[in-house]
């Protein structure tokens, strides 16, 4: 055999033959490490995530069954008639209480409105009953008619800086102060439009409760519709005290305790 | 094997046909030669350098190594993961399972009612343990901007609750706290340190106010506080 003809068998088949199958292999794992990866990858995002949607579910059940109780509550308790808490019941005066949803029915059979205690009385209600959030959450109340376009009662509580300590916006700062607004704007849509699309997620609950008036002694009275809004405290512009009592869309006056 | 070395032949004779009959005849007879050695020495001749059946695939093999640890390094944290968040939901539903029997339609006419509902939630072989207590929303622990109903959980226990539970007397006119524990058979005693939720409801309870003498049953709104924990 010639020199060129062994050259030409060592270049094509044996120095290749031998060289390749180490490379081979490392892409072969190269191959492996990258699948592995990828599987890696989603697992580590599937422990992430898992569990978040469920636990979000959870919290938005209990926000409602929260907010569905504070209502229940608030049908069954007793209030002095002036409007402030048995708890400040002098005990050697008679006894002036009643319950609180009897004032309601009272004051719409009498007024068609509420009164000024019965509104202290709500908003007393629902500062006790929603006291473990009282710091971070703000709310609203109201009484609407099915079929009318205008609220009955509507009761805004919202939290307010009053000083320079603000940085806590949900309330933990001393200058952060709770208010209470008793609201009559023209427009039964007023939060949907101007209120809930500003603060973010708002847990409901929706009750049904008959008011009589006592000029129509034989109707059986009015469904209206009983609703209590909670959201997390957020600094909205709307919500200021400013804009609540002089914006016609709202047309809301401060509750006085005192 | 075979074949091949066959094929490989004959491929080189097809190139070398230009070559003389003699030249021909060597070059068979030297490839058969080679042939008849990688044949039957193979094993002597690609042995050069060799390792051994890992050494030789060290590099191949130290991206596998390195993925399958990555794989089941990842495998474990993310069944722990999956585990613990499972355990975690476990625990929310059992609370809200309770919660449900014990606030009822949200009213508690008597501390009677509540410790029998308390009776009622505590089922044999429970897998969590758990403590239930009623505030007033009118207790002065409201007051205190740092109230904290887990340090009362933590120092309470179902002969000593705390003070700062709402209590009534109860049917033979003896004072109870509204106060439920369970703590399942070798279950732990409840810590701040260990893992637990907390959920808050609020409740009407007929409570009685003594008025110009005279004892009066007015229902008030209470919050009742409940912790759960493994």
């Amino acid at each position: 055999m010639n020199k060129k003809g062994q050259e030409f068998f060592s270049k094509k088949f044996i120095k290749k033959d031998l060289n390749c199958r180490g490379q081979a292999a490392l892409m072969d794992s190269i191959f492996f490490l990258t699948i592995v990866a990828t599987i890696c990858t989603s697992l580590f995002f599937f422990a992430i995530n898992y569990g978040l949607q469920t636990s979000a579910q959870i919290d938005s059940f209990y926000s409602s069954d929260f907010a569905a109780d504070s209502l229940k509550v608030i049908s069954y308790i007793n209030v002095l008639r002036d409007g402030k808490s048995i708890s400040e019941l002098d005990p050697l005066e008679p006894v002036q209480s009643d319950y609180l949803l009897a004032l309601i029915k009272e004051d719409y059979a009498d007024k068609k409105k509420m009164s000024e205690e019965t509104t202290k009385a709500i908003a007393n209600t629902l500062g006790a009953v929603l006291k473990p959030f009282d710091n971070s959450i703000d709310y609203s109340f109201f009484i609407t008619s099915e079929s009318e376009n205008d609220f009955l009662f509507l009761l805004l509580a919202t939290h307010e800086c009053e000083g320079t300590d603000c940085l806590s916006a949900t309330g933990n700062s001393k200058d952060v102060k709770r208010k209470y607004f008793y609201c009559t704007p023209i427009d039964n849509t007023v939060l949907e439009k101007l209120v809930f699309p500003r603060v973010g997620q708002v847990d409901s609950a929706h009750g049904k409760v008959t008011l009589s008036d006592s000029a129509e002694r034989d109707s059986p009275g009015r469904p209206f519709v009983i609703a209590l809004n909670v959201w997390i405290t957020k600094s909205v512009p709307e919500l200021s005290t400013q804009n609540l009592e002089t914006s016609p869309d709202f047309n809301c006056s401060e509750i006085d305790f005192s | 094997m075979y074949f091949v070395w066959m094929k490989k032949i004959l491929n080189f004779e097809f190139f070398n046909s230009k070559l003389s009959a003699l030249d021909r005849f060597n070059s068979k007879l030297f490839f058969l030669n080679k042939f008849s050695s990688k044949l039957f020495a193979l094993k002597r001749f690609s042995s050069k350098g060799f390792i051994g059946a890992i050494g030789d695939d060290l590099p191949s093999l130290i991206p596998i190594v390195v993925s399958l640890l990555l794989f089941f390094s990842i495998f474990a944290i993310t069944l722990n993961s999956y585990n613990s968040k499972n355990l975690e939901i476990r625990q929310e539903l059992s609370l809200l399972s309770i919660s449900r029997g014990m606030k009822g339609e949200s009213i508690l006419l008597s501390v009677d009612q509540f410790l029998d509902r308390c009776e009622s939630v505590k089922l044999k072989k429970y897998e969590y343990n758990f403590m239930i207590a009623v505030y007033s929303s009118e207790s002065d622990v409201f007051l205190d901007p740092n109230f904290d109903p887990i340090v009362d959980f933590q120092n309470s226990s179902l002969d000593d609750p705390s003070e700062n539970f709402l209590t009534k007397k109860d049917f033979e006119d003896e004072e109870q706290s509204f106060f439920c524990y369970y703590k399942k058979v070798g279950g732990t005693e409840f810590s701040r340190k260990i893992n637990y939720i907390t959920r808050a409801y609020p409740l009407a309870v007929q409570i009685t106010q003594k008025i110009n003498g005279e004892d009066y049953e007015l229902i008030s709104p209470s919050i009742m506080y409940m912790v759960v924990w493994r």
